[in-house]
């Protein structure tokens, strides 16, 4: 695995969202600013899912919106399924293409 | 996928996120931004599991609109799983139980507070006069608020003075529990979540991170995007999401861990790959009972004997466990058990173990425990940044409530026990009553407790925060237990119906998370504290409260003397915490996005027994495991050994059960089956089984598959194709589901150092159904 390729964007990115956090002692908080800054609810996933699908079958589409696919805003999160749970299915695709590349993934 | 588009992908990723996070285009969010009038956020830690996430619960009018990850809370920053993002309708099931119930006549009948808590206080009363005080019991959890703990231990030990109060705890994290205490002679990690940025090579014993820790699990997802080193090696007895997204998954044969581990022991020993001065200066070796029994019987006691060896000794217990015989146990080639041998050897590697239920619920948890310690102590990778053994836990308290403040039979506040009269002592000085109040015997562990009520020696029994008649082993005993009659007496404080409710005499309706003021401690040492931000519904109560008002009713009542009853009796239990296990005054929790303890001088440790780090190592010591005093702050090295377990596959019973969870479904389903979001994601448990398996009995996906074992029997769908996998011989049922009491099966076979039983190992048989 060719981890080394990453960009330094990927870096960056990671430090910002996983970074220590400053210690905030006596800090008057507001919590609404911080609300307003967090993501709300994520949305379940209106099609089938296969049962192994990661973040790399997911993101052959959501990626750069394949298909319709609305194009996620936090692609370096690859445990999609940990938010984004099986929703009700409201459209019947073909999934041949997917399926195709799940096999490879294995 | 190959190599250059899985790159391309990860690349093209970056970048788009970086463009979103710097203001690029991205899709909506489900839920509208909710506009600023009158909507006031509050801070609160996930009600779910022992991550500890921070959540902001964003209110309007006295109802939750909202709950979102809190992006300045240092365990989750931001993110949640499923189920935190759900938080917001947990509360709001159309079944909430809003009156006391009392049972006339068959019938569950509404009845006022006075009522209710004249008549519990009646039957507890009846019961001490004539059966004695052990004649009545408590069974919380790791869901109890800190205060509701506290308040439970101090009324049953210092007040009604029985030792008859557990935790469901006991079926959760009891392993850990006395792994710590063996080992370092302090319960709770050295380490912390910081551990799991900062190192490179991770072991996953049995632990499905992705399902059962998934804000954790992306940390270290998040870890392995950022550094090319890191490896994340899941062993296994069953390919899980977690397994699919790590580096190597390796399956063993249950109960073979502690095989394993004593051959990678073995290997570092033979190739002398460990820390020579690490061990003589910090380690001292031991060796305890063997065939120690698997708590089958009631009234079955064990005692360790623990013995003093030398390195020369346990070398020789080590002899037995070559790579070879490992393997023939395990099932795990020789050749992986010496790679992963010198992955955790390596001295250019940080390594960090994790692990959860496959190790603690287990005949031989402690042991297990012990063992893994050994491996990080022999090579010395242990309370150093980036490296450590770290027991991740299930419940947001039972590292907080049921461990630190001593919700068990034996223990009292900050690891001390009832059976030593200075910690006695110290109880009954903190909590104004005589010291002859506390009993010096433990009673009954939760396994004991609900045999003590089957056979009538506990004859009134009050459950709060938990759902027994659904979670524990061999469940049909038990269940047919509690409606004995002849005296027995159940109250259930909860929030909605259960399988536990069904089987009470009294039914309370329940306060529930941010409906009151509550502080939960996360498994690494982080207490938070929230403020109550709405009303519980109808006449519901906090189970604090609910506990007050009973010890008022038994004339109890001095025990409380508090105005401000959550902040007084913070500082209180705060006495029991000085001298390493420190909490800081309550006040900062109400700042703070949490603190780890020790907190001292105002200060958080994250690493424990570290110099540099732990406020209590001196200048020179360099490590210390101060709390072990009778082995001169020495950490211990146990000779445990490999020993099966209580009930394994044979010929009529061919197959391994293991129950668990999934992620969209917590403990019972209690909160999470009120959701029809997860209810529609997981809404019924389901047998996971292997194809050849399958194939063999002609059951096929989607098809209806009878499980039996000695205890009970229960019909499932087959699932040959899920997101988890089930290898041969081997089937898997998660535990939510109140419709399939898939517990019912299980073994009451448990750990007799910890007492906690083995969920994840019982023989089956299967049928085409």
């Amino acid at each position: 695995m060719q981890r080394y390729l990453l960009p330094v964007a990927a870096v960056a990115l990671s430090i910002l969202l996983f970074a220590p956090a400053p210690a905030v002692a006596g800090d008057v908080e507001d919590l609404e600013k911080d609300a307003a800054y967090a993501e709300g609810t994520p949305p379940m996933v209106p099609h089938r899912m296969e049962p192994g699908a990661t973040g790399e079958a997911c993101l052959a589409c959501h990626l750069e919106g394949k298909n319709g696919a609305p194009v996620s805003p936090h692609t370096v999160r690859l445990d999609c399924v940990q938010c984004h749970a099986q929703g009700e299915i409201k459209e019947k695709k073909p999934a041949a293409k997917k399926k195709k590349m799940l096999k490879e993934v294995k | 996928m190959d190599l250059s588009r899985r790159d391309f992908i990860k690349t093209a990723a970056a970048a788009a996120a970086l463009a979103a996070a710097t203001g690029g285009n991205s899709i909506e969010t489900a839920e509208a931004a909710p506009d600023a009038g009158g909507l006031k956020w509050g801070k609160a830690p996930c009600r779910f599991c022992g991550t500890g996430c921070g959540v902001l619960v964003g209110v309007r009018d006295g109802k939750i609109v909202a709950t979102k990850g809190d992006p300045k809370a240092p365990v989750n920053k931001g993110l949640n799983c499923v189920k935190g993002y759900f938080l917001s309708k947990v509360l709001d099931g159309n079944d909430r139980l809003t009156k006391p119930l009392i049972r006339k006549g068959g019938k569950m009948v509404e009845a006022s507070w006075d009522e209710a808590l004249d008549l519990i206080a009646a039957k507890f009363k009846e019961s001490i006069d004539r059966n004695g005080p052990d004649s009545v019991a408590i069974y919380g959890s790791g869901q109890w608020t800190v205060f509701e703990g506290y308040a439970a231990a101090k009324l049953f030990k210092g007040g009604i003075g029985t030792n008859n109060i557990e935790p469901n705890a006991r079926l959760c994290m009891a392993s850990a529990v006395t792994g710590f205490m063996t080992t370092f002679a302090s319960d709770e990690p050295m380490g912390c979540y910081d551990d799991l940025d900062l190192g490179d090579t991770y072991f996953l014993w049995g632990a499905n991170m992705a399902e059962c820790h998934p804000v954790l699990f992306s940390r270290l997802i998040d870890n392995r995007l950022k550094n090319p080193k890191v490896k994340i090696i899941d062993f296994g007895t069953r390919h899980t999401r977690t397994s699919q997204m790590a580096d190597q998954y390796i399956r063993f044969t249950p109960q073979t861990d502690l095989a394993l581990l004593n051959g990678i022991a073995h290997i570092i020993v033979r190739d002398k790959l460990y820390d020579e001065s690490f061990i003589k200066n910090h380690a001292v070796f031991k060796k305890g009972k063997t065939g120690i029994g698997y708590g089958l019987e009631d009234k079955f006691k064990f005692a360790d004997d623990p013995k003093p060896i030398t390195f020369d000794e346990y070398k020789d217990f080590l002899k037995t466990y070559t790579p070879e015989y490992v393997s023939s146990l395990s099932g795990v080639p020789v050749k992986t058990i010496e790679e992963v041998a010198r992955l955790y050897a390596d001295k250019e590697r940080k390594v960090n173990s994790l692990w959860t239920m496959g190790f603690n619920q287990h005949v031989r948890g402690t042991w297990v425990n012990n063992l893994v310690y050994n491996v990080h102590l022999l090579t010395g990778k242990i309370c150093k940044p980036g490296e450590n053994p770290m027991s991740l836990t299930g419940q947001p308290s039972a590292c907080g409530t049921a461990r630190e403040v001593g919700t068990f039979t034996h223990r009292l506040p900050a690891d001390m026990v009832v059976t030593n009269p200075e910690h006695r002592a110290k109880a009954a000085e903190i909590w104004g009553v005589d010291v002859k109040k506390i009993p010096e015997k433990p009673t009954y562990h939760a396994t004991e407790m609900f045999r003590a009520l089957d056979r009538g020696d506990i004859k009134v029994l009050w459950v709060q925060v938990t759902n027994p008649f659904q979670s524990m082993p061999h469940l049909n005993r038990y269940r047919k237990g509690a409606r004995k009659g002849d005296g027995r007496f159940i109250i259930v404080s909860d929030i909605y119906p259960t399988r536990s409710t069904e089987l009470a005499d009294v039914i309370l309706p329940s306060a529930s998370w941010v409906e009151k003021e509550g502080f939960f401690g996360n498994a690494e040492r982080r207490g938070q504290q929230w403020f109550k931000m709405v009303d519980p519904p109808g006449e519901a109560r906090n189970d604090l409260w609910q506990t007050i008002e009973l010890a008022k009713r038994l004339g109890y009542g001095n025990l409380f003397p508090y105005k401000y009853v959550e902040k007084e009796m913070f500082e209180e239990y705060r006495r029991f915490t000085a001298g390493g296990k420190d909490l800081a005054p309550y006040e900062a929790y109400t700042k703070e996005r949490g603190l780890r303890w020790p907190v001292v001088d105002g200060k958080e440790t994250l690493w424990r027994y570290a110099e540099g780090h732990d406020p209590y190592v001196k200048a020179g010591e360099v490590v210390k495991f101060y709390k072990n005093k009778k082995d001169d702050g020495k950490a211990v090295i146990w000779a445990r050994p490999y020993e099966p377990a209580a009930e394994s596959p044979d010929k009529q019973y061919p197959f391994w059960l293991c129950t668990g969870r999934v992620l969209e479904q917590w403990h019972t389903g209690t909160m999470t089956g009120r959701v029809p979001e997860l209810k529609r994601a997981y809404g019924a448990a389901v047998c996971e089984i292997h194809p050849e398996d399958a194939k063999k009995l002609g059951v096929k996906q989607g098809g209806k598959v009878k499980v039996s074992s000695r205890r009970g029997s229960i019909v499932l769908t087959a699932d040959l194709r899920g997101r988890g996998k089930a290898e041969k011989g081997n089937v898997f049922v998660a535990f939510f589901d109140e419709n399939k009491l898939i517990n019912e099966l299980c073994i009451d076979a448990y750990c007799p150092i910890s007492g906690e039983p083995d969920f994840k190992k019982c023989a089956v048989k299967l049928e085409k159904a």
